[in-house]
């Protein structure tokens, strides 16, 4: 009856209206259904009707050239940023609801860690925030993962750029999240770093959304690419898709250009 | 070359709203004469010296310019020369500081204006004092501790000296007489020489280096190690913000150069303020009893639990992508408010304890350092719900010098103005007491359970770029 009657308001009234609790099974099993998403800084537009759905275990790249709307719409999903207009939900939730903040894994575009803590003491913090389970275990295994040993003691400021990414990557997956929202996650990683890292994405069982500019790691981490521009989304496909294009005797870099320009 | 680089700085790095915010502060030093402190010379006197004191000590151990990464990059990289270059730097701080101190101490010139020989000597002390600060810490640039502490301790004798009657100290003008020029002739001879050696040093080819190495250095933070597994959320939380206090944009709030993250240990800080409270205890028991060193006290302890209690506001970066996308906002952000209440209150014990012991000793102490158990705590509180309001004080750039100055920066000017107003009215009317901490305490609590009010701050501070 609950949900006979849910249902009707939702068509009824607005589908944007918000509820707390999930409002369809099928939506609660979903990562991410964003619609009509909209939200401007005064008068410039961020992001402008865009669409995304993300099914259970699915890894999707968000491509679009600087000030596209990439880091902004990562905002709205991680629940730091309050859509204008649109509907938002996370495994059917509010985005700012702390059942949907318990499913994300968020690393912003330039992060930075608790600089007075030392590589450990950040680790154990956010995961007792995080209400992580067997704690201490999960901290050494991410920083043996990581290679972050030979760092553990040392405070942020002392570690090379490189390591302190590592560091805020390990922070934002302590708590083993179902869904990964991260802004340019290999900043400043080394060749071999980023192997690392793709190797431990792939071990993990969770969906990914990714901001990227660059395509090679859109390649490698996702098998679905969204490219944005100007806060619309222009393109929507499988990678496979864009590597059919690529056969035309384009290039993959030059495709996405091409695409990135013709907006309409 | 000299003028277009001082548009530079000034265009980049001066908004208009500074412009009003030296205003206010000129508002406020009129206000603070004005609430009963203008029938003598002698509250002045006392206030004049702890603002210059804490203009002119920072300056001296911190060292260096306003110097950002951009300048590094890009100005210290072309083909400017030192001597066009620093006085540039030199001239955009004295715009930054020198205002503010003026704005907020020119008012006293006022209880002089019946002497133009007295006036004059007065306007040319306040002028130094404004200017000494930024040639100290030109001079002090890159230089060891073990330099910068001893001048830092001849300085604050200096100053302390204006208070027992030497007429040197850069206080005594406000004496009249010819202590008044005595005072004047010192200042001005330690200025132009201080400002001398500066301004010889500019040519040493590596000073905007020394300026950016020491700027960049790592912040003071504390070592303290801290384990946090086994702990439930809240008890982390409490535990992390409740021992570090973070003393970031203080100095920023009264026009000084330097802003920084310097994340310090409560432990650390009240360990310290028992020492003071046992020298001042040792002194008002064993030595002095005068009204004079009591209101010096009383002076610095209100400035001091001033900032204390203002610098609730202070949030790092670093904590909003972390904290606020691991758990509820409105909880958060009430666990935060709390651990700043405690940290005031523990803070504020030793003082109080001691006035306490003073008071049933029957030896005169400074009014109702008890009553400001609550109240410091209470108003750390409500700064912390107010400066949200817009943002909390941010810096964008950890360790480096802010080279902007705005509007955000000064925000605790008309904070503190309320507070002192609160805090006086304890002092004179302590029944007020009564009224004030409970309405402080049900505003807090109704602040700490008003959820939309923390989301709607976050969101508005992400938008402004916290995240």
């Amino acid at each position: 009856m609950q949900y006979f009657l849910k249902v009707f308001i939702l068509i009824m009234i607005n589908k944007g209206m918000e509820f707390t609790k999930a409002e369809f099974p099928f939506q609660a099993q979903m990562p991410l259904s964003f619609r009509n998403v909209s939200k401007s800084y005064g008068k410039n537009v961020a992001v402008k009707g865009l669409n995304i759905e993300i099914k259970n275990g699915e890894k999707v790249a968000l491509l679009g050239e600087n000030g596209a709307g990439k880091s902004t719409t990562l905002k709205i999903i991680s629940g730091l940023m309050r859509p204008d207009a649109g509907y938002v939900r996370i495994y059917g939730q509010l985005p700012s609801s702390l059942s949907a903040k318990q499913h994300i894994g968020y690393l912003p575009e330039d992060p930075s860690p608790y600089l007075n803590l030392s590589v450990r003491e950040n680790l154990e913090y956010i995961g007792a925030i995080r209400q992580t389970r067997n704690l201490e275990t999960r901290v050494d295994d991410l920083i043996y993962h990581l290679q972050l040993k030979n760092y553990e003691k040392q405070k942020p400021l002392s570690l090379s750029r490189g390591n302190k990414q590592k560091l805020c990557l390990a922070l934002s997956i302590i708590h083993e999240p179902s869904f990964c929202v991260m802004d340019e996650p290999l900043n400043y990683l080394d060749i071999p770093t980023q192997e690392i890292i793709f190797q431990y994405f792939e071990s993990m069982n969770s969906s990914f959304i990714i901001s990227t500019h660059i395509l090679s790691i859109a390649r490698r981490l996702t098998e679905r690419i969204i490219i944005i521009s100007s806060g619309t989304k222009i393109w929507d496909g499988k990678l496979a898709e864009l590597e059919e294009m690529e056969r035309t005797g384009k290039s993959m870099e030059n495709v996405v250009s091409e695409l990135m320009k013709n907006v309409p | 070359m000299f003028l277009k680089l001082l548009t530079l700085l000034i265009r980049t790095r001066f908004s208009r709203s500074y412009l009003i915010i030296i205003t206010l502060v000129f508002v406020y030093s009129i206000l603070a004469i004005w609430m009963g402190l203008a029938s003598s010379l002698f509250i002045p006197k006392y206030y004049l010296g702890f603002i210059f004191l804490i203009f002119l000590v920072p300056s001296t151990y911190m060292g260096g310019m306003s110097i950002n990464e951009a300048d590094r990059d890009f100005l210290f990289t072309s083909a400017i020369r030192n001597r066009d270059l620093i006085p540039t730097f030199y001239l955009a701080q004295a715009l930054a500081s020198s205002l503010i101190f003026l704005s907020a101490t020119f008012v006293y010139l006022l209880l002089l204006i019946g002497n133009p020989l007295y006036l004059v000597s007065g306007i040319i002390s306040v002028i130094c004092m404004a200017l000494l600060p930024i040639s100290m810490s030109l001079n002090m640039a890159g230089k060891s501790p073990m330099i910068k502490i001893p001048v830092c301790i001849i300085e604050t004798l200096w100053i302390l000296s204006s208070f027992f009657g030497y007429g040197f100290g850069p206080i005594s003008f406000l004496n009249g007489g010819t202590a008044s020029l005595l005072s004047m002739q010192v200042i001005l001879a330690v200025t132009v020489s201080t400002t001398a050696f500066a301004f010889i040093s500019i040519n040493a080819e590596s000073l905007p280096f020394r300026f950016y190495s020491f700027s960049s250095r790592n912040s003071n933070n504390f070592s303290r190690s801290q384990t946090f597994t086994g702990i439930g959320r809240n008890k982390a939380i409490l535990k992390l913000n409740f021992m570090q206090v973070d003393f970031t944009s203080r100095v920023s709030s009264v026009g000084n150069i330097r802003v920084s993250v310097n994340r310090v240990s409560v432990y650390r800080l009240f360990f310290v303020m028992c020492i003071f409270a046992a020298a001042y205890f040792a002194v008002s028991f064993f030595y002095i009893r005068e009204d004079g060193f009591q209101l010096f006290i009383a002076t610095s302890y209100i400035s001091w639990f001033l900032i204390m209690a203002m610098s609730s506001g202070t949030l790092s970066k670093e904590r909003a992508w972390l904290s606020l996308s691991a758990m509820s906002i409105e909880s958060y952000m009430r666990l935060l408010m709390i651990s700043k209440i405690l940290q005031a209150l523990f803070v504020s014990l030793p003082f109080a304890v001691v006035s306490a012991l003073l008071d049933f000793s029957g030896i005169l102490s400074f009014s109702v350092p008890i009553l400001f158990l609550f109240v410091v705590p209470s108003f750390a509180g409500i700064n912390f719900i107010i400066t949200l309001l817009r943002k909390p004080y941010q810096v964008l750039q950890e360790d480096i010098l802010p080279s902007i100055y705005n509007s955000s920066q000064f925000m605790t000017v008309p904070i503190s103005l309320f507070m002192l107003f609160f805090i006086f009215l304890v002092m004179i009317f302590p029944i007020t007491f009564l009224f004030i901490i409970p309405a402080a305490l049900i505003i807090i609590l109704a602040s700490m359970y008003n959820k939309p009010y923390w989301q709607n701050s976050i969101y508005r501070w992400v938008e402004m770029g916290y995240v």
